[in-house]
């Protein structure tokens, strides 16, 4: 009863789930195949088309290659201050009418913003296809941005900050994790970012912001639901043939050092309910080989009741009320982290540590075991299966394929580049990120009260 | 030649501007593109089968090589007993240990062939619901049915669980709206066990035999149902349900539940004091419709318009965020269990507008329930809740569970294929109609969570408030008529308390230190607290913080008779006459001892208990010094508490010091956001002071 309720509300409140980085899919064994059409425009947009027939409706997903990796250091939050302007109206659609628009024809839409993109999702009953197309042309065609668009957000995007990270239980691991992780490359702040740069910024640069990333050529727009393929083309065309091509959009370049990066802080803040500890780990970025082994280690590690950190920490020790560890794939670097939560205010982080370093240093020096490595592989195939569930996170697996690997078919191999990896790969990469030299500590303790 | 054939290309080319214009028209950008003919609904195909002893199953087909099951067993937390949280902990023991396997065994099983099974109870029923792959389902069902069966409940897990649950009530009761939530609930059920916030007694009285009665008496088929979800056809998912649960038993009857149900009582203003926060997690509750209560489908239109659907620009959020911005997410919703239905809007605002949000809401809920919904705001709101439906069919997992509620529930069998035309029928008139059998003043209850030394009195205007504290169990408070002892003995018993008048007013100089703790926000700084005072009116205080090894000043206040200032940050804070005038009379040394000197008055506000002691609450005032509150402890008779104004100091574990006086090792300072702790503080009395000190630089 109270325990997992906590439980899982205090991790969703850290902003870490582990579905939170983008699953993709298989075409391993029985598993069904995503069938696809790409096309691309003049403009440069890409375009995938998916017919999925299991409900009369249609997702759009759309792909901005942007997100905060791409910001100045002396304006950060500037992508995902952008998510919010999108929202604010178009030459065509009034401030404040895009959520009405589409909740009143029976949708849904979000959108969100990370390290490396911004994504734009509609989901509407198949009859209504043609609003959700005016709904994203409009956006990437001409978005209004004025001031009273960008002081409205501003004072929204404060508040988001608020709930989401000041107000939260370990509402600042992120921001802290990035910080020491990302340390000297543009994954070292988050795309919250800070209030005060919005604050600096003027018009001129919101607008300029739009004319260099809001562009065809740095979009990708994926379409899955029950459609006509031929039909939704000519629609699609319709609406974002005539918008112009920008200049390229160049992404910055860099590669994680791995160690040399060690790094203990402590941090006491008063929301804090429990002492917690976290390790932070560099990993390569999402396309490396290792970053398919270190998914299979977390599995090991904290998938189940039977996994080790639950095993050790929560079920044989008492120790913590909750214990994980998760991978965190980018564009350009990862990270791999473990995170412990006390299971009362008088439980030494000291004592944490000591058995986190113990499960480490097991994995480190003896790999794990064959019946592990095959739960692993059973647990991860049954995970992929349940990964497409909706065509809205089928629509958006294709267009982040499409966007980094130019490859959207890539959704259906990505099971047999999971199940490529050796056991003893485990423990090479366990050995090779998992090291003293490249470990971030945070320790989360209580205030005095 | 050539004339004429850039003629043929300047016509082809006005040809191609036309047809452009043809497409351009296709899609006028102005306007909101047509909607296409809407999609015909229609719920999902679905097979029911019974088995031979008495389960029911509801089969829907999946073609995903994925296959779930979900068991609902009537009866929850409301199986006849007064046992607190026996249904909770029977679905968490569930999977800790059955057949022959104990609870890591299971877990290696389960977890091996990458399945997972999961029980939760609420108020009305235990589900389980085990998944997987297709084709481990036969290991996985084999489980499933083995915790359904024959659970083990084994000591050494209760005995873990327990624990767990303990630990995890004492940090959930630190979140506000865990509180507000189960303080909802008493407002709703009262104290039916089902409905309770459990306590550590509740938790450690649950015994392995209570837990085995329970399972024995309703984990039977006849008191469950079945739900199967995968890619079988009819007769195999018969066979394949039958293979695992043919041989399960049913009990002799049964098992009786708690009779209970939605009932708002006298108290209308409830205030859960959390004397830490500085936001209000407010609560409008009442009554709702049942799950057979012909108006429930509209009734979500109702709330949909109210509080519901928050991209359509609802009426809680358009008041409460757009024009006041007193709230980022306010919601509302109407939900229901066997033992009736119930409404509930919620919002999160900061303590000083409390009572003005309060006063919104009800606003927003008479409107509702005395003006006809305008029709664009109606049908935007069908359509709405049209579209969610229509798109929450292509889940099949939903399906087979709302095929179960219905039965579990007693709807009629057709209740979804009707549910369209429902919404779609309904009118203005029927709106109106719902709101005002619901949203009736008399029926409804403001519960709030928040620090009542500030918002107390506010709410007041609505009625009267009853208290409670974190457990939510009533707070006493007496009127001052019934304590016994009048303002001014309580306030000479004071005197004598912290070393006598006399004692008191010897001190002519006061010196003070100790470490501070400052919170402000997400930040907290360590440092130092000092104060000097010296006869009458001269005082010294200073904060500092150390920030990245340096230390620095946070804040200085010079009094020095008839001059006053104050420094934040290095900044002179601008004062008016005024401001310095209160700040001169405000820092008197021992300014208890010197009331009567000073024409200050007491009166006795009532008795309040806090955390388990009772305090006198007596109100202190004199000429040109706001109001102060002192809570003054009814045994050992030391203040305990001052509020003044925005600021509130608590006091803890007086020592006596030189010359015979009493005075906190600790305290604690409140203002606004920032609270500043100070504790093992030292004291010179009488000592030698640099009367510069008071002096402003």
């Amino acid at each position: 009863m109270v325990n997992t309720k906590v439980c899982t509300k205090l991790l969703a409140l850290a902003g870490f789930s582990v579905a939170a980085s983008t699953v993709m899919v298989s075409a391993h064994g029985d598993m069904p195949v995503v069938e696809y059409e790409k096309f691309t425009l003049d403009n440069g947009l890409r375009v995938i088309l998916s017919v999925d027939t299991s409900a009369p409706v249609v997702a759009t997903f759309v792909h901005y290659h942007v997100g905060s990796k791409n910001e100045r250091p002396d304006r950060t939050g500037f992508a995902h201050f952008f998510e919010h302007l999108m929202f604010e109206g178009t030459k065509h659609i009034p401030r404040n009418t895009v959520d009405k628009l589409v909740q009143g024809a029976g949708g849904r839409l979000n959108a969100y913003t990370t390290f490396d993109e911004t994504g734009y999702q509609i989901e509407v009953p198949k009859n209504e296809l043609k609003l959700a197309l005016w709904i994203e042309s409009e956006r990437m065609l001409h978005a209004v941005i004025n001031e009273t668009g960008v002081e409205t957000q501003r004072a929204v995007v404060k508040e988001e900050r608020k709930s989401r990270l000041d107000n939260q239980p370990y509402g600042s691991i992120l921001e802290n994790v990035a910080k020491y992780v990302g340390a000297g490359t543009p994954y070292e702040w988050t795309p919250i970012g800070s209030a005060q740069y919005i604050d600096q910024a003027t018009i001129e640069e919101f607008r300029q912001f739009y004319k260099q990333f809001y562009v065809p050529n740095n979009a990708v727009l994926a379409l899955v639901g029950d459609i006509d393929i031929e039909e939704t083309k000519k629609l699609v065309k319709a609406y974002f043939d005539e918008i112009p091509r920008g200049a390229e959009v160049k992404q910055p370049d860099f590669t994680f050092d791995i160690g040399k990066n060690a790094v203990e802080e402590e941090i006491v803040e008063e929301q804090t309910p429990l002492p917690a500890l976290i390790y932070a780990w560099r990993t390569p970025q999402q396309s490396h080989p290792d970053s398919y082994a270190l998914q299979l280690l977390t599995t090991v590690l904290a998938q189940g009741e039977s996994s080790r950190l639950y095993r050790t920490m929560v079920d044989e020790k008492q120790l913590a009320l909750q214990a994980t560890s998760f991978p965190f794939s980018l564009e350009k670097g990862g990270l791999f982290a473990m995170l412990a939560i006390s299971r009362s205010p008088a439980q030494s982080l000291d004592e944490l540590a000591e058995e986190l370093d113990a499960i480490i240093e097991k994995v480190r020096g003896e790999g794990i075991t064959d019946q592990e490595f095959q739960r692993a592989r059973n647990q991860i195939e049954t995970q992929y299966a349940n990964s497409f569930n909706s065509v809205v996170e089928k629509a958006r697996a294709l267009a982040h394929a499409e966007a980094y690997y130019a490859d959207p078919g890539r959704i259906n191999t990505e099971i047999d580049r999971l199940m490529a990896v050796r056991k003893e790969d485990i423990q090479r990469v366990a050995n090779a990120y998992l090291t003293t030299e490249n470990l971030v500590v945070l320790k989360y303790t209580l205030p005095n009260r | 030649m050539k004339l004429i054939k850039g003629k043929v290309a300047f016509i082809f080319l006005i040809f191609a501007t036309m047809a452009e214009t043809l497409v351009a028209q296709q899609i006028d950008r102005s306007q909101r593109p047509e909607a296409d003919l809407a999609p015909e609904i229609s719920f999902p195909p679905y097979t029911t089968f019974i088995l031979d002893n008495g389960l029911k199953v509801f089969f829907v087909e999946d073609p995903r090589p994925l296959v779930t099951m979900r068991l609902l067993v009537r009866g929850g937390n409301a199986v006849a007993g007064e046992q607190t949280g026996l249904g909770d902990a029977v679905a968490d023991l569930l999977t800790k240990g059955s057949g022959e396997n104990s609870a890591q065994k299971f877990a290696e099983k389960i977890d091996f062939v990458g399945g997972s099974i999961l029980a939760s109870a609420s108020e009305d029923a235990i589900s389980l619901r085990a998944s997987g792959l297709k084709k481990y389902i036969e290991a996985i069902a084999g489980l499933f049915a083995q915790v359904i069966l024959e659970p083990r409940f084994p000591e050494t897990e209760l005995t873990k669980y327990k624990a767990l649950q303990i630990d995890g009530l004492e940090a959930s009761k630190k979140q506000a709206d865990f509180i507000a939530d189960y303080a909802v609930s008493k407002v709703l059920y009262g104290n039916a066990p089902f409905a309770r916030m459990p306590t550590k007694e509740d938790i450690n009285s649950i015994s392995r035999d209570a837990l085995l009665d329970y399972h024995k008496a309703s984990f039977s088929p006849k008191n469950s149902t079945l739900a199967l979800v995968g890619n079988f056809s009819p007769e195999e998912a018969k066979e394949f349900v039958e293979k695992y649960f043919a041989d399960w038993k049913s009990a002799s009857k049964a098992p009786q539940l708690l009779s209970g149900g939605v009932k708002i009582g006298n108290q209308k203003i409830v205030l859960v004091d959390r004397p830490t926060s500085v936001q209000s997690a407010v609560r409008i509750v009442g009554p709702g419709p049942g799950y057979t209560d012909h108006d429930r489908t509209r009734a979500f239109l109702v709330n949909s318009i109210f509080g519901g659907g928050t991209g359509l620009g609802n009426r809680l959020a358009m008041n409460l965020r757009e024009t006041h911005g007193w709230t980022y997410s306010p919601y509302s919703y109407f939900t229901a269990n066997l033992f009736g239905g119930s409404f509930v809007a919620a919002a999160d605002v900061r303590n000083s507008v409390t009572d003005s949000a309060i006063g919104e809401i009800i606003r927003e809920l008479e409107r509702m329930a005395g003006e006809r919904v305008l029709a664009e705001e109606l049908n935007l709101n069908v359509q709405s809740s049209v579209g969610n439906y229509l798109m929450s069919l292509a889940n099949p997992e939903r399906t087979a569970a709302r095929v179960q509620n219905i039965d579990f529930y007693g709807l009629p069998s057709d209740y979804y294929d009707k549910l369209v035309d429902v919404y779609t029928t309904t009118t203005a008139d029927d709106i109106l109609g719902i709101a005002r059998k619901y949203f009736q003043k008399e029926d409804m209850a403001v519960v709030v969570v928040g620090k009542a030394s500030e918002i107390r009195e506010d709410l007041e205007r609505f009625g009267e408030v009853t208290l409670w504290n974190e457990d939510l169990e009533p707070i006493r408070t007496v009127s001052a008529t019934q304590v016994g002892i009048d303002a001014n003995d309580a306030w000479e018993k004071m005197l004598d308390a912290m070393g006598g008048k006399a004692q008191l007013q010897s001190v002519t100089a006061l010196s003070m230190e100790g470490a501070a703790v400052l919170n402000a926000g997400p930040q907290k700084l360590q440092g130092t607290y000092k104060m000097v005072q010296a006869y009458r009116n001269k005082e010294f205080v200073e904060l500092t913080a150390q920030f990245s090894g340096q230390s620095m000043t946070l804040f200085q206040k010079f009094t020095n008779e008839t001059t006053a200032a104050q420094i934040q940050q290095g900044q002179k804070i601008p004062m008016s006459d005024e401001d310095v005038q209160k700040q001169i009379a405000a820092a008197h040394i021992m300014v208890e001892a010197w009331l009567n000197e000073l024409k200050g008055g007491v009166e006795l506000q009532g008795l309040k208990e806090i955390d388990g002691a009772e305090y006198l609450v007596v109100e202190v005032n004199r000429e040109g010094v706001d109001e102060h509150v002192y809570y003054i402890h009814s045994q050992t008779f030391l203040p305990y508490r001052i509020e003044a104004g925005e600021t509130v100091v608590i006091y803890s574990d007086w020592k006596e010091i030189d010359g015979g006086i009493m005075q906190p090792d600790g305290l604690t300072i409140q203002f606004g956001q920032v609270e500043i702790g100070v504790s093992n503080i030292s004291y010179t009395v009488n000592g030698t002071v640099d009367e510069k000190i008071f002096q402003a630089p």
